[in-house]
C-alpha cells in the first residue's frame, strides 16, 4: 500500500496547503490523473497520482499544511477486488452531511479532520490537536464538519458549537466559478440592495387597514460560516503581515490623461492588429518604471534582519488580479525591457493564467512593485495595502470627464484619473513618495515623454 | 459444509468482540459472533473480574486483621479457598451467560466454534463436536482474538507448581509461599492477593523496580506495602530455571551477576502477554501482522485489508479491556457506515495492587517530553478526612497541568479507590478541562474524591488544606 508523499513542487518550496482532494477515499485514480490541489506560497498546483490506484484514505485533510515529503494519502492497489463499487462517496472534507450508506456497503474513510492544523479552533499548543469534547468530536465527524473551522468559546469546542456551525449554511469550496463580479461590493456604502422578498401590497378597498409589516414565517436564517482556508487564509496572512509590519501612507494625485487618451486611441487599433488589446495599464506601467528608475528607493525591500535595504535592479511589476478564489498578483517580469506592446501582451497572458489558476510559481512571485487597477469599478481614492515586502503599490482609478481649467483659463472638459500610491514610510519618506508619483504624472500627462524614453 | 451469508462476523467474544457484536445487532447489521472458548474472554473468565473478586475478598480478610487501631480485633481469619473460588465462579458464570444473552438479545447470532480466515471475505468455522465445518461469507470481518500469557523458557506451565495468571486464579488453596516472576501489574495483583491471606511472597523483577512502566512514585508505595506485609522484592533479577525439591519449587535466579536459589510452593509466571494472531488464516487473507504478532490498524480499526478489522489486545498495547470495548464499539459503527473513528485521547489504566494505582493522560515526564511546561498539583490522602476515617491514608492524587493555560494533561492516583477516582480525571481530560474546572466543581464532603479537587487547586496554588507552592 504505497504512501503518497507530497512531492517537491518547486524550488525552495518546503510545504503546501491541501486545498482540495480531487479524489475521495474509494475513488479510483489513474496514473497522471489529478489527485489533489496543493497551494504553495501563491500558486495552486494540481498534483497527479504517480500510479494507477484506489485512494485508500487521506492522511492530511483539506485546509491542513503538509511538508514536502510528508505522507498525505494512502493509495491502495487498483485491484478488481477493491470494494469501491459500493462505497458511498461522501467526501471527507466539510460539506453537507451525506446520508449514511447502506449497512452492507464499505464505509467511507474519514480523515482525521479533528487534527487539522489551522482554522480558528482552540488547539493544544504542543500537539496542535483541536480541543473539543468527545461528543463534539463524534458529531462533527458524523456530520462532516471540520472542527478546525469551528470556534470554541470556552477554550474547547462543545457539542452546541458544532451544532451551531452545522446549521449555518456553509460555502462549499468554490469549484464552480461564481459570477464574474459581485453585484454589490461591500465597500460601496449606500448601495441599495434590491428587495427580493415579496411585499404585501395593500389592495384598493382595504386601505383602512393600516399596513402591518409582515415577516415571512419560518426560522431566522442563520449566519453563514465560510471555511477560512486555502487562498483566503493565504491572503489574510499576507495582508496582516503587510499591514502590521509596513508603515503605510497613501498619497493621491489627479492626472489629466487627455493626451494619453488620444495616443492610446490611435495605438489601440495598431495593437489590435498585433493581437494585443491595449489598455491604459501598459502606459501606466511604463510611467511607473521610469519613475522608479528616478526614485529607486521605491523599488526596494527592507531586510531588517540583515540590516539593510535592498534596492532592486529588476523592474518586475505585479498586477493585482481578482480571481474566483480571491486576490492573486501575477507578475510581468523585467517590464523595463519590454515594449508597450509586449507589456500589454504579457499583462494579458499572466493575468489570464492567474484567473485560470494555471499561473506558474515563477509567474506569481518576484515582483518588485505592484499596480492595482480599480478603474473599472470606479472610486475616488483608495489606500492600497502593500504587496509585502515591496515598499510601493499604485492604485489606478477610473478616468472621468471633469471640467478643468486649461492654459488659456478656459473651462474645458478634461479627462482626469486619480492615482493612489501607498508607500512604506520606513523606507520611503513623503518627499520621495510624492516626487515618485509626480514623476508618474509627468509621463502620463505628456505621453510624448514616454515615447522618447523608448523601451 | 454449509455456506452462511452474513454482513459481519466477529471472531472472539472477549471485550474486544462481544460489545461489537451487540452494537452491530443494535445497528441492524446481520452479524455473527464466534468464540471457541467461553464468552467474555480473558476479562470475564480469567482476568479482570475473577481477580477482582479474589482481591476484594482477601482485602477484607487483610483489613480485618489490621483493625486494632480502630478498636476492633478479630480472631485469626480462616480462609476457605474452595468456597471463595465457588463464589468467584458464580460471578463469572453470571457475567458470561449475561454476555450470551445480550448478544442474542441484540439480534446477533452466537456460535461456539473455531474460526479461520480463508480469504478477505470468507471464514471457516470448525466445531469441537465433530460436526462438519461451515463457511461464513461476510463483507466485514472483525478479528478480536485477544492475547495469552507469555511463557518463559525453563518454566513450563503445569498449573500446579508453575502457574500463569489463569492457574493462579484457580488455586483452591492458599499456598504457603509464592514466587512471582515479573513485577508488572498482573503478577503484583495476584501475588498480593495471596500475600494478604498469608502467603509468603517473593517478587522477581528483571528491571530495577516493579511497575517499571509507571511513574516511579506510584510503584514505590506498592513495594513498601509488599515489604510491610512480609514479602520480598528482588529487582534486576532473571529467573533461569527451577527444580522440584521437598515438595517445593526451587528457582535459580541471577541477580547482580550472582546466582542464587529461592524456593516456594507455587511459582507464578507473569512476564506479560502476547497477541493471538497465529493460525487464524490472517496470512491467507493478506492481513499484515507485525513482528511481535500485533495487527496494525488505522483509526477505524481497519487492517491493511479493506473489510477486515481488528480490536483489543491483538492490535497492541495497552492490553486493557476498556480499550478493547471502545474499539469494538467503534468498529461496529464503522461497519454500519457511520463516520466513527477511535479518537479517544485518554485510556485510563488501573492497577489493583495494595494500594491501588490509577492513571489517565500524561505523567509529568511524558508531558515534559512532549514539550509542555507543566505544573504539578498533589494532594496526599493523609491530609484527607475521609481517608483517615476509613483508615487508608497511604498515597496521593497527582495532577499534571499545562503551566501556560492550566489545562489538565494527566492525573495519577495511588491510594484507596484510585480505580474509581480516576474516572473523573478521564472525563476531564477527554473534555479538555482546566484545573479550575475540577477545582471549582463542588465535590461532596467527606469523600475520597475531594483529593482530586484539592490536587487541582494545589496545581494552581489555591489548595486550602495543604501548603501551596511559592508562586513563581
Amino acid at each position: 500500500m504505497p504512501d503518497f508523499k507530497l512531492p517537491a513542487i518547486g524550488e525552495g518550496v518546503v510545504e503546501g496547503e491541501i486545498v482540495r482532494w480531487l479524489k475521495q477515499p474509494g475513488d479510483h485514480v489513474a496514473a497522471n490523473e489529478g489527485l489533489v490541489e496543493v497551494m504553495t506560497d501563491k500558486a495552486t498546483v494540481e498534483i497527479p497520482s504517480p500510479v494507477n490506484a484506489v485512494v485508500e484514505r487521506h492522511v492530511v485533510a483539506e485546509g491542513a499544511v503538509a511538508e514536502v515529503g510528508e505522507v498525505i494519502a494512502i493509495l491502495g492497489e487498483a485491484s478488481a477486488s477493491a470494494s469501491s463499487s459500493s462505497s458511498p462517496r461522501s467526501p471527507a472534507r466539510s460539506s453537507r452531511p451525506a446520508p449514511s450508506g447502506p449497512p452492507s456497503a464499505s464505509p467511507t474513510m474519514v480523515s482525521a479532520t479533528v487534527d487539522d492544523e489551522g482554522g480558528s479552533a482552540p488547539r493544544d499548543p504542543a500537539t496542535g490537536r483541536v480541543l473539543a469534547t468527545p461528543a463534539a468530536r463524534a458529531l462533527a465527524r458524523e456530520r462532516g464538519i471540520d472542527l478546525g473551522a469551528v470556534s470554541g468559546r470556552q477554550g474547547r469546542i462543545t457539542k452546541a458549537e458544532v451544532i451551531a456551525a452545522e446549521t449555518a449554511p456553509r460555502l462549499t469550496a468554490p469549484v464552480s466559478p461564481p459570477p464574474a463580479r459581485p453585484e454589490s461590493l461591500p465597500s460601496r456604502i449606500g448601495t441599495v440592495t434590491p428587495v427580493t422578498a415579496p411585499i404585501d401590497v395593500p389592495r384598493p378597498g382595504s386601505a383602512s387597514t393600516p399596513p402591518v409589516p409582515r415577516r415571512i414565517a419560518g426560522e431566522p436564517v442563520p449566519d453563514e460560516h465560510i471555511p477560512f482556508r486555502g487562498m483566503r487564509r493565504r491572503i489574510a496572512e499576507g495582508m496582516s503581515k503587510s499591514f502590521f509590519t509596513a508603515v503605510h501612507y497613501t498619497y493621491v494625485e489627479q492626472i489629466d490623461v487627455s493626451a494619453l487618451m488620444k495616443i492610446r486611441a490611435q495605438a489601440k487599433q495598431a495593437a489590435a492588429d498585433e493581437g494585443v488589446k491595449l489598455s491604459y495599464l501598459p502606459f501606466i506601467m511604463k510611467a511607473v518604471i521610469l519613475a522608479l528608475k528616478k526614485f529607486p528607493i521605491v523599488n526596494a525591500v527592507l531586510d531588517e534582519q540583515a540590516g539593510h535595504i535592498t534596492v532592486k535592479k529588476r523592474y518586475s511589476i505585479g498586477i493585482a488580479t481578482a480571481t474566483d478564489q480571491g486576490l492573486m498578483v501575477p507578475v510581468v517580469h523585467d517590464a523595463d525591457r519590454l515594449s508597450l506592446l509586449d507589456i500589454g501582451r504579457e499583462i494579458t497572458r499572466v493575468s489570464d493564467a492567474a484567473r485560470a489558476f494555471k499561473a506558474s510559481r515563477e509567474e506569481l512571485t518576484g515582483s518588485t512593485f505592484t499596480i492595482t487597477s480599480l478603474g473599472t469599478i470606479g472610486g475616488v481614492l483608495a489606500t492600497p495595502i502593500l504587496n509585502y515586502p515591496e515598499v510601493g503599490i499604485l492604485g489606478v482609478h477610473a478616468i472621468r470627464k471633469t471640467p478643468v481649467v486649461d492654459e488659456n483659463d478656459q473651462i474645458v472638459i478634461g479627462h482626469l484619473m486619480n492615482l493612489s500610491v501607498s508607500l512604506d514610510h520606513r523606507v520611503v519618506d513623503g518627499f520621495e513618495g510624492a516626487s515618485f508619483l509626480q514623476e508618474v504624472k509627468r509621463y502620463l500627462e505628456d505621453p510624448t515623454l514616454l515615447l522618447l524614453a523608448g523601451i | 459444509m454449509a455456506t452462511i451469508k452474513k454482513t459481519a462476523i466477529v471472531i472472539g467474544a472477549g471485550t474486544g468482540g462481544y460489545p461489537c457484536a451487540i452494537r452491530l445487532g443494535q445497528l441492524g447489521i446481520d452479524a455473527m459472533l464466534v468464540e471457541k472458548g467461553e464468552p467474555g474472554g480473558v476479562c470475564l473468565n480469567v482476568g479482570c473480574i475473577p481477580s477482582k473478586a479474589l482481591i476484594s475478598a482477601t482485602k477484607l480478610a487483610h483489613k480485618a486483621q489490621h483493625a486494632e487501631s480502630m478498636g476492633i480485633t478479630f480472631g485469626q481469619a480462616s480462609v476457605d479457598m474452595k468456597a471463595m473460588q465457588e463464589w468467584k465462579g458464580g460471578i463469572v458464570r453470571k457475567l458470561t451467560s449475561g454476555v450470551q444473552g445480550l448478544v442474542k438479545g441484540a439480534g446477533t447470532e452466537y456460535r461456539q466454534a473455531t474460526a479461520k480466515l480463508l480469504g478477505p471475505k470468507r471464514v471457516e468455522l470448525t466445531y469441537d463436536d465433530g460436526r462438519p465445518s461451515d463457511v461464513v461469507e461476510a463483507e466485514h470481518i472483525v478479528v478480536a482474538t485477544g492475547s495469552v500469557p507469555i511463557q518463559i523458557p525453563g518454566f513450563e506451565l503445569d498449573q500446579k507448581r508453575i502457574v500463569d495468571s489463569t492457574g493462579a486464579l484457580a488455586l483452591d488453596r492458599v499456598p504457603e509461599s509464592m514466587i512471582v516472576i515479573g513485577g508488572g501489574y498482573i503478577g503484583l495483583e495476584l501475588g498480593q492477593t495471596f500475600q494478604r491471606v498469608g502467603t509468603k511472597l517473593t517478587v522477581v523483577e528483571g528491571l530495577d523496580r516493579i511497575l517499571a512502566t509507571m511513574d516511579k512514585e506510584l510503584g514505590t508505595l506498592v513495594a513498601r506495602q509488599i515489604k510491610a506485609d512480609g514479602g520480598e522484592i528482588i529487582t534486576g533479577a532473571m529467573a533461569k530455571s527451577w527444580t522440584e525439591r521437598d515438595g517445593k519449587a526451587v528457582v535459580t535466579i541471577e541477580a547482580g551477576g550472582e546466582s542464587r536459589e529461592i524456593e516456594a510452593e507455587v511459582v507464578l509466571v507473569a512476564v506479560g502477554r502476547r497477541p493471538v494472531s497465529k493460525g487464524l488464516g490472517l496470512e491467507e487473507a493478506g492481513v499484515k501482522v507485525d513482528e511481535r504478532g500485533f495487527i496494525p490498524v488505522d483509526e477505524r480499526l481497519q487492517t491493511n485489508v479493506p473489510g477486515i478489522y481488528a480490536t483489543g489486545d491483538v492490535v497492541g498495547q495497552p492490553m486493557l479491556a476498556h480499550k478493547a470495548t471502545h474499539e469494538a464499539e467503534v468498529v461496529a459503527e464503522v461497519i454500519a457506515g457511520k463516520k466513527t473513528i477511535n479518537d479517544a485521547r485518554v485510556i485510563p489504566a488501573v492497577v489493583f495492587t495494595e494500594p491501588e494505582i490509577a492513571t489517565a493522560g500524561l505523567s509529568k515526564d511524558e508531558a515534559e517530553a512532549k514539550g509542555y511546561t507543566v505544573e504539578v498539583g498533589k494532594f496526599p490522602f493523609s491530609a484527607l478526612g475521609r481517608a483517615m476515617a476509613i483508615d487508608e491514608t497511604k498515597g496521593f492524587v497527582k495532577i499534571v497541568i499545562d503551566a501556560e493555560d492550566e489545562r489538565v494533561l494527566g492525573v495519577s492516583i495511588v491510594g484507596p479507590e484510585a480505580s474509581n477516582l480516576i474516572c473523573e480525571a478521564a472525563l476531564g481530560i477527554e473534555m479538555g478541562a482546566y484545573a479550575p474546572d475540577i477545582g471549582l466543581t463542588i465535590h461532596p464532603h467527606p469523600t475520597l474524591g475531594e483529593a482530586m479537587m484539592e490536587a487541582a487547586k494545589h496545581a494552581v496554588g489555591e489548595a486550602v488544606h495543604i501548603p501551596n507552592r511559592k508562586k513563581r
